[in-house]
């Protein structure tokens, strides 16, 4: 049986839950301000409000926790057992109190809070603090592959079920900004100080910016009511070619592109809407732009990088959110910020908001280290009339 | 599950660190050299694994709890300290600036995951090479666990409050796949009956090994040819257990 979605719930500074981030969308709204998409401080007091008081937990834990909420309240989970498993996508997991008290050690050469802290910083803390939440022991994953994490974690969330290893999966991405992402980005001169420009003759650089998103995973039969969106099939891949660039010719991004369509033993033709990357930056949209070219030619594709940002290891989760909304809504999404088309690439990108017929779309994600993966997100009736 | 498993190697604490005088690894971190001196030896013993990473059909998995910590406080101290941001700084501190430096290295194309568990890395990654492997992305997947504390830290009080980081400057490399015989590579041994995240009462086993890294008591159970049932009592106090037939 396929590993259907059964439950969403999505989080950025847009809107806190899956309805008011799908409807800023909607509404061609963005959260960037001075170049970042960060939760405003009622956001977190909202969400801070909303986890259990008696339970200590970072940044990364609260979000995840807040939005895997809304995921099992829709797909009508009450909790996980050990048969379950979990899978989070992040880059940094939990470095903001790490990091924090190491700058104010480092500044003051006094050591003892940060010491006192416990001074060590692993992502997996993340994972541990949030299944101590959500009351979970099982089998969890913490995947970590920079920008794809969370489209990873989605892909081998989809593979776990199906192998039967795992009854369900509860998966996700969440990431919040930090200090080395924000001062790394910026030294490596990739952030913009205005809205995000995704595949734009003038765009400039990356919005950074926050968010989650959590599925509830499980083995359906495509006729359940209960079946949101389908996981189709899932590739991931090596550029092998640079730590923080992809290959100019998008050689990487196209033999993923070729895998995902092999797996699913489909054609390009069969694929209605290419939901990308995007980020705005110089070399990942002229990268994937060419691969998208390569493999899908004139599909109609779309970065919503404008409206939300780029929330690194959690993107791939959020923004298959957006996909499985387009599924249920029959609507193609604008690509915000356009205004002239690279002239050096040859792609079509969406210019409106346009009721359209969709049942297959892929989801496309490039991170740091070369690491490539992608989705296919279908809508269950594909695969109801399937032989 | 049952997994072949084709080449099993470990390195010492110091593996691949005479290597940073060369100029293509002036600036690999030491993990990143750990690295670099299990895959040569696995290329080596193996030489099909260069067609087979250049054909998209080796996948590869990074897994490490504390990732490119180094760097990454190296990098925050220059900033902190200097008010300078080192990009070449920044572009080493990610988890799976690992991964990146080791596939662009190696040429390494096919399916690749870095992983970042608090204590199961190796449980973890074998879990999701099986996933890899079921689902047709590659045909065998290297396993690469390294672990690489900060050494000027490594006798201060946290670390008694992080017991998986004292005994953890180590790294391991399996390569698994689901065949015995795979073009050119052949079973060492096969690992079945995995079971990880068990809830334990705390008592050492008789076969039990203290180590982050249960990749590397799974290459050294190899190398002394010791079938069998085996435990692992993890730094959480969980149990992991699996079958080796070598």
């Amino acid at each position: 049986m396929p590993a259907m979605i059964t439950g969403l719930g999505a989080l950025s500074p847009l809107g806190l839950d899956l309805e008011s981030f799908w409807n800023a969308i909607l509404d061609e709204k963005d959260c960037i301000k001075d170049g970042i998409g960060a939760l405003s401080p009622e956001q977190w007091k909202y969400i801070e409000n909303k986890y259990p008081q008696n339970k200590c937990a970072g940044k990364i834990a609260q979000l995840s926790y807040f939005v895997a909420q809304e995921a099992m309240q829709r797909a009508g989970w009450t909790e996980l057992n050990s048969e379950d498993g979990i899978i989070l996508g992040t880059t940094t997991g939990q470095i903001t109190h790490w990091e924090n008290s190491l700058i104010s050690a480092f500044k003051s050469n006094d050591y003892t809070e940060f010491l006192s802290q416990g001074g060590v910083h692993t992502p997996g803390e993340s994972l541990n603090e949030f299944s101590k939440l959500i009351n979970f022991n099982g089998k969890s994953m913490m995947i970590v592959s920079a920008c794809s994490a969370s489209t990873q974690a989605l892909g081998l969330a989809a593979e776990w079920v199906k192998s039967g290893r795992v009854k369900r999966c509860l998966v996700g991405g969440a990431e919040v900004l930090t200090t080395l992402s924000v001062e790394g980005f910026r030294c490596l001169g990739l952030l913009s100080q205005e809205r995000a420009r995704p595949f734009d003759q003038n765009r400039n650089g990356i919005n950074l910016s926050e968010a989650a998103a959590f599925y509830c995973v499980e083995n359906l039969d495509a006729t359940h009511p209960r079946a949101v969106a389908c996981i189709e099939s899932f590739a991931t891949n090596s550029d092998a070619y640079h730590l923080t660039s992809p290959h100019p010719e998008g050689a990487g991004s196209a033999g993923y592109f070729e895998d995902l369509l092999q797996k699913a033993q489909l054609k390009a033709e069969d694929i209605d809407w290419v939901h990308a990357h995007g980020t705005a930056s110089s070399s990942n949209d002229s990268a994937e732009a060419t691969a998208i070219e390569k493999v899908f030619g004139q599909t109609p594709v779309t970065s919503t990088k404008a409206y939300h940002g780029h929330s690194l290891g959690a993107a791939g989760a959020l923004e298959t959110a957006i996909c499985v909304q387009a599924l249920r809504q029959q609507l193609r999404i604008k690509n915000l910020g356009l205004n002239e088309l690279d002239s050096k690439l040859n792609i079509n990108v969406q210019k409106t908001h346009e009721k359209a017929s969709l049942k297959r779309i892929v989801k496309s994600s490039l991170g740091f280290g070369g690491v490539n993966a992608a989705l296919l997100i279908s809508h269950p009736s594909v695969l109801r009339q399937a032989p | 599950m049952k997994l072949s498993i084709y080449e099993a190697l470990w390195a010492e604490p110091d593996a691949g660190l005479g290597l940073a005088d060369k100029r293509e690894f002036r600036r690999a971190t030491k993990s990143i050299l750990k690295g670099v001196a299990l895959i040569q030896r696995a290329f080596e013993n193996n030489p099909v694994l260069r067609q087979m990473a250049e054909e998209r059909r080796l996948g590869f998995i990074v897994s490490s709890s504390v990732g490119e910590i180094e760097i990454t406080r190296d990098f925050l101290k220059d900033f902190a300290v200097n008010q300078t941001a080192r990009p070449f700084l920044f572009q080493l501190s990610s988890h799976n600036s690992t991964a990146g430096f080791l596939t662009q290295y190696f040429g390494l194309k096919g399916a690749t995951l870095t992983l970042s568990n608090s204590y199961q890395g190796t449980e973890a990654a074998i879990e999701s090479a099986t996933l890899l492997l079921s689902s047709k992305a590659c045909d065998a997947v290297m396993l690469f666990c390294v672990e690489q504390s900060i050494e000027e830290w490594v006798d201060l009080e946290m670390y008694k409050k992080h017991p998986q980081l004292k005994a953890s400057s180590g790294a391991n490399l399996l390569i698994v796949g689901q065949e015995d015989l795979l073009e050119g590579l052949s079973a060492k041994a096969t690992l079945s009956e995995l079971n990880y995240n068990e809830p334990s009462d705390g008592e050492a086993l008789a076969d039990t090994f203290y180590d982050s890294n249960v990749g590397e008591k799974i290459a050294r159970l190899i190398d002394e040819k010791k079938s069998g049932q085996h435990f692992v009592l993890r730094p959480d106090s969980t149990l992991t257990s699996f079958v080796l037939d070598v």
